[in-house]
């Protein structure tokens, strides 16, 4: 894939690399000049110096050639900017931004950026439900927060611990999908399955039932 | 247009542009409210100037709503940013149905940003160089 990476020192860097490893094609545009050389230089990509949120800008770093824009600007503005000229001049399909204000992730969905991610709110994820559920391994809201897929591991003070799936009252359309036993995979196709001390289960759920869950899942209270 | 209700007008970004078009539309009996990040700004209004102000982020939908953005009938962003204005317009259309949306452009190669939006871009170059041809070539020219 031909991806462009507009923006952003440290993040841009990583995501270079790592593109690249995997074989796609990375184009870079900055403001910081010497930056752009070091890049170009050190990655053997092309790299334009400029402001990216100009459309002629885009144009000279190839934009129309692009499958994928990333937006790693330190402002929200310039990334929504980035991907709306790269999106409604440049046809590219996939517009990626990542943006500081969290509210503002709502507002760019419904602006047509393909993906918006905002390293606030995962963080405040992060320390809302790591810090205080400490079997809780994984949380990930999808679809605006409307469903929640969460991976907790099974203590020996967890409620359901030596139970049934079929005997958990657990809320309607809560599906448990995978027990992960002995790092092996155990799918979960009947009811009959026994949860065990030390597993580890994946749970997709609606975010209102999330509550009720918790309560399930966690030890404490 | 309302006939009988005053319309309620926001205007956000109190530089020389925000804050005159602010004193004249208050002047004219309409319901002002002015936003800027930075409070000494509102110095630039008019002594006439009869609306409010309110110091902070216009692109914060917090604050936006906190000023009513949803009984606004015309939203002016007008910040020293073309990349603010236009999150703020977009803002104000999509997500809270602004009847009258007015951002000012300067670079025109944006304005693509805001097509077929129903949004209103004045662009300062634009209004300029038609001027500029006029003078020039002595009649109106297609810019």
């Amino acid at each position: 894939m031909n991806i462009l990476i507009v923006g952003g020192h440290a993040k841009a860097n990583y995501l270079t690399k790592s593109l690249k490893d995997s074989g796609h094609n990375v184009t870079i545009v900055n403001k910081d000049k010497e930056w752009c050389k070091i890049m170009a230089h050190g990655y053997g990509i092309v790299g334009v110096y400029g402001d990216g949120t100009k459309p002629f800008v885009l144009r000279d770093a190839g934009a129309i050639e692009m499958d994928t824009v990333i937006a790693l600007c330190n402002k929200d503005s310039a990334n929504l900017v980035i991907c709306e000229v790269a999106k409604k001049l440049f046809k590219v399909k996939n517009t990626f931004a990542v943006v500081n204000d969290p509210e503002n992730i709502k507002i760019f969905r419904k602006l047509n950026v393909d993906k918006v991610i905002s390293s606030t709110e995962i963080l405040s994820n992060m320390i809302e439900f790591e810090a205080v559920i400490d079997n809780l391994i994984n949380y990930l809201p999808m679809e605006d927060e409307k469903i929640i897929l969460s991976e907790f591991y099974i203590d020996a003070r967890s409620q359901v611990a030596d139970m049934k799936i079929k005997d958990i009252d657990l809320p309607d359309e809560t599906i448990i999908a995978y027990i992960i036993r002995d790092d092996n995979f155990v799918i979960c196709a009947e009811k009959d399955c026994e949860l065990k001390i030390s597993d580890k289960v994946i749970i997709l759920c609606r975010s209102k039932d999330f509550g009720k869950i918790k309560s399930l899942f966690y030890w404490g209270k | 247009m309302k006939k009988n209700k005053k319309q309620n007008i926001i205007v956000i970004g109190c530089g020389r542009f925000g804050s005159t078009i602010a004193g004249n539309l208050s002047d004219i009996n309409k319901n002002l409210m002015i936003v800027d990040l930075d409070q000494s700004s509102f110095r630039k209004l008019s002594s006439s100037y009869s609306g409010l102000t309110k110091e902070g982020d216009g692109t914060d939908i917090d604050l936006l709503e906190s000023i009513g953005i949803s009984d606004a009938d015309i939203l002016i962003a007008s910040t020293n940013e073309d990349d603010v204005n236009i999150l703020i317009a977009q803002i104000a259309k999509v997500i809270y149905n602004v009847p009258d949306v007015i951002t000012r452009m300067y670079d025109t190669s944006k304005k693509i940003t805001c097509e077929d939006m129903d949004i209103h871009v004045i662009s300062p170059t634009a209004l300029s160089i038609i001027e500029f041809q006029k003078r020039i070539f002595g009649q109106e020219v297609e810019f």
